[in-house]
């Protein structure tokens, strides 16, 4: 009665940004932002939001009813769902963005095994499988709430069956991914001991591992040597000499290479002699360590803490005062869909220090990135300045993985051709069409919608539709199929699909469609047409 | 009850600029992260081989002979004896195969590139100068496997009676003796020798992995008119933890053995002569 008495007195209950609702409406307090410039999402379209981050699938109705009424918090189903086994692949996913080892090119081609050669269906999981190896062990880690700092320095990856039969790793069987150990005597160094990472990230004999130095700096501390400055007129006029020399001694060239080179003498175990052999690729050379001291003229170091080698760059990584605000940053440019700015520090801050409170595990990071006004966001007040309302990311698009998981968890329809997803692949599919990243042409998420991107969505829409009517999708159920839609039909459909209620002008629409395509191809075409339609309504292909 | 009407109803706080609302230095705020424990200062675990022990693992380094250029060039161009019609393809000693390999008549499976720059030798154990790049798998109808993954050269002088190689890779003939049968072993090195007025001399750097030691020689000298064939140099053995033994030889391939924490072992010395020297003689038999 109070909470009734409170709401009728105060009017609209529409929160303002920086305000909190009384306490005691017994109702689970509406999302409050203390951003003036952000307008938060409704709790059920943010429910859907951190359903389609954590799991790849739309939240189920019974949850938006319950976000909606109040009952339940976003807080407890973000809980909930950063428990949900889909997580770990969803992690993969997002991951990919920053790391780009999902590429469909590597040095040596699957066709280069004799156990693969001949049948091209093996493309695509070799591919895939080389370039995971990586990110499944990072996502492996975080789903077994284990420190991320294990991510440098754990002594197993994760190896799939495929992998398995072509690497030298032991593995426990069977096809699925799974804990695994190198038996080339290469040290625990978590994902700087994977093939995966350094055949994405490889290195021709006479860069001497130097393009990978820079790639981990730049993903693990966040410190981005392509970023320096270098002036080209003073290191056009090296030219002449030597240019290792020059490396070693020119101011010009010194501003990098000095910190550089040293990390990368502790990786020369991984330096082929021929960087398109797979036996020299795949192989760890541990009598090779010592070489980098000699070809690079530096004892190995990470940014002037000595170290002896590989077996000790991890730890040292982790140690490094950047480590932990370059994985905060890296987990919230991914949940915020766009990286971080100046203004952006004071909360960086705040989720570092839940990051280390909570011994570097990611979940508990997540779940607070989760809950922070820039990913909350629905939109961009009136009052926020023209720059503000182009950086901030208030509707994004669903990425393709995004897309194919929750059309698949809906409509039963899984995008395949040839043995190939057509949502997560370039060569023979749509991924980057669909404004994926293939790590390398593209390497960040498309934002805005485009031709290709629509003419994508729009195929999706039309198979996954045509699929839920013939197969009985999840999205059919408890429909009469040979009958119009009711407007409780719609309503339930657009609310489950969107987390938006249906408007009326809407709704008629649909039904007028409907019976538009029923008069001549009857009710299975209409609903398949109606079904369509919603599967590539702005709001469900947005989060 | 008005209170309740009150609270319920309190105005809205003015919108705050969410950078003030956090206490904000002008300074750069620490980070959560920032951390002056000085250097990170790992543990090494202590040594489980004795020296004695270390020269004896880096003595057996040389049991199946070391990784030679010659042998490698002998059984290549033996094998490229054998290749019919056009499997592989390649003019003179340089082979090509479409990605996935080819399989030639007499039933050799050909994969990969090699390409040979040099004459080869009329008589096989006669070496040549020459360089080889090989990324080429050739598989017998029985399994057998000759891998060639890397670079290899060597360069003859006969009227200065030197010779000098790079070795450098993963060079394995399954059905072969010495070095190149052993499964999994590979090697980057740089040798140099002569052999003048009866006396052979050789100096070597580099590495050797003989599919289960990782051994590291290190500016290593032998002279067969000195210290009975024995070197002179440092000798590196790699233990399973990623740390390293040092045997500092420079008494005649003797000398004190130590951890990588520093500790010393003791003395002992490496016995390779038998190994250098066939390898020197192997070299210089081309000169």
């Amino acid at each position: 009665m109070i909470a009734l008495w409170l709401a009728l007195a105060c009017g609209s209950p529409a929160p303002q940004p920086g305000v909190s609702e009384a306490p005691d409406t017994g109702l689970v307090p509406l999302p409050t932002s203390s951003d003036p410039d952000l307008v938060l999402l409704e709790p059920a379209r943010l429910a859907r939001r951190v359903s389609l981050d954590l799991r790849g699938v739309l939240p189920e109705v019974d949850e938006l009813d319950a976000v909606a009424a109040r009952t339940v918090s976003v807080e407890s189903l973000t809980t909930t769902w950063l428990a949900d086994p889909r997580l770990e692949e969803r992690l993969v996913m997002l991951l990919a963005e920053r790391w780009h080892t999902r590429v469909e090119e590597y040095l040596v081609r699957y066709d280069e095994y004799p156990q693969l050669a001949g049948d091209p269906t093996w493309i695509y999981p070799f591919q895939r499988a080389v370039g995971e190896e990586p990110l499944r062990l990072m996502a492996h880690i975080v789903v077994e709430d284990r420190s991320w700092d294990e991510v440098v320095t754990a002594d197993h990856t994760m190896a799939n069956g495929l992998l398995a039969e072509l690497w030298p790793l032991d593995h426990p069987g069977g096809e699925d991914w799974a804990a695994s150990t190198y038996t080339d005597g290469r040290p625990a160094a978590g994902v700087l001991a994977t093939n995966g990472l350094w055949w994405r990230y490889y290195t021709t004999l006479s860069n001497f591992n130097r393009g990978r130095v820079a790639a981990i700096s730049r993903l693990l501390v966040c410190e981005d040597y392509a970023g320096r400055l270098v002036s080209l007129t003073e290191s056009e006029a090296l030219g002449e000499g030597d240019v290792e020399d020059a490396l070693r001694e020119s101011p010009t060239c010194m501003g990098c290479h000095s910190s550089l080179d040293p990390v990368a003498a502790a990786l020369f175990g991984f330096w082929p002699a021929n960087e398109y052999s797979i036996e020299e690729l795949q192989t760890y050379h541990p009598d090779r360590e010592s070489l980098g001291a000699d070809l690079l003229g530096v004892e190995p170091a990470w940014y002037g803490d000595p170290i002896y080698g590989l077996n000790e760059l991890g730890a040292h990584i982790a140690r490094d005062p950047r480590f932990a605000p370059c994985a905060v940053e890296t987990f919230s440019s991914l949940l915020w869909r766009r990286a971080p700015t100046l203004a952006d520090r004071p909360v960086l801050y705040e989720l570092e220090s839940t990051f280390e409170g909570g011994e570097r595990r990611v979940k508990p990071l997540l779940a607070a990135v989760l809950q922070t006004d820039v990913y909350r966001a629905g939109a961009v007040s009136s009052d926020a300045s023209d720059e503000r309302a182009q950086n901030e990311a208030t509707l994004r698009l669903q990425s393709p993985d995004q897309l194919a998981s929750s059309v698949a968890a809906l409509t039963g329809f899984v995008w395949t051709w040839e043995g190939f997803d057509q949502l997560d692949n370039d060569v023979l599919g749509f991924r980057l069409l669909a404004g994926g990243v293939d790590g390398k042409s593209i390497t960040r998420p498309q934002e805005s919608p485009g031709l290709t991107w629509w003419l994508v969505v729009q195929r999706l829409a039309e198979a996954a539709a045509e699929h839920a009517v013939a197969q009985e999708g999840a999205l059919v159920s408890g429909l009469d199929l040979e009958a119009p839609p009711s407007e409780a039909d719609l309503e339930r459909l657009f609310w489950w699909l969107t987390a938006t209620e249906l408007p009326t002008e809407h709704a008629l629409a649909l039904l007028a469609l409907w019976e538009s395509v029923a008069v001549d191809d009857g009710p299975t075409r209409a609903w398949v047409t109606v079904l369509s339609v919603l599967l590539r309504d702005p709001l469900f292909v947005t989060t | 009850m008005l209170l309740l009407l009150i609270l319920g109803c309190v105005s809205p706080a003015a919108p705050t600029d969410p950078q003030t609302s956090v206490p904000l230095d002008t300074a750069e705020p620490e980070s959560a992260s920032s951390r002056d424990d000085g250097p990170l200062e790992l543990e090494i675990p202590p040594a489980e081989l004795t020296a004695a022990e270390v020269a004896s693992a880096i003595s057996t380094l040389g049991g199946a002979g070391l990784p030679s250029p010659v042998a490698v060039q002998e059984v290549y161009l033996w094998r490229l004896d054998g290749r019919s019609g056009d499997c592989p393809q390649g003019s003179e000693a340089n082979v090509t195969t479409p990605f996935g390999g080819c399989v030639a008549s007499d039933g050799w499976t050909w994969s990969g590139i090699a390409e040979y720059d040099g004459t080869p030798p009329e008589i096989p154990e006669i070496p040549k100068s020459f360089a080889l790049l090989g990324d080429l798998e050739v598989t017998s109808p029985e399994g057998d496997r000759l891998l060639l993954a890397g670079q290899i050269s060597l360069e003859l002088d006969a009227d200065a009676d030197t010779w000098a190689t790079d070795y450098a890779g993963t060079w394995t003939w399954s059905l072969a003796d010495g070095w190149l049968g052993l499964p999994g072993a590979s090697a980057v090195y740089s040798a140099a020798g002569s052999r003048q007025d009866g006396t052979t001399t050789l100096t070597l750097d580099g590495s050797f992995h003989d599919g289960s030691l990782s051994v590291r020689l290190y500016e290593v000298a032998v002279s067969s008119a000195a210290c009975g064939g024995e070197p002179v140099g440092r000798f590196e053995l790699r233990d399973a933890s990623g740390y390293w033994y040092v045997l500092d030889g420079q008494d005649c391939g003797c000398g004190p053995v130590s951890w990588a924490d520093g500790t010393t072992l003791g003395e002992a010395c490496v016995s390779l002569a038998a190994p250098l020297a066939d390898l020197a003689q192997a070299m210089a038999g081309g000169l």
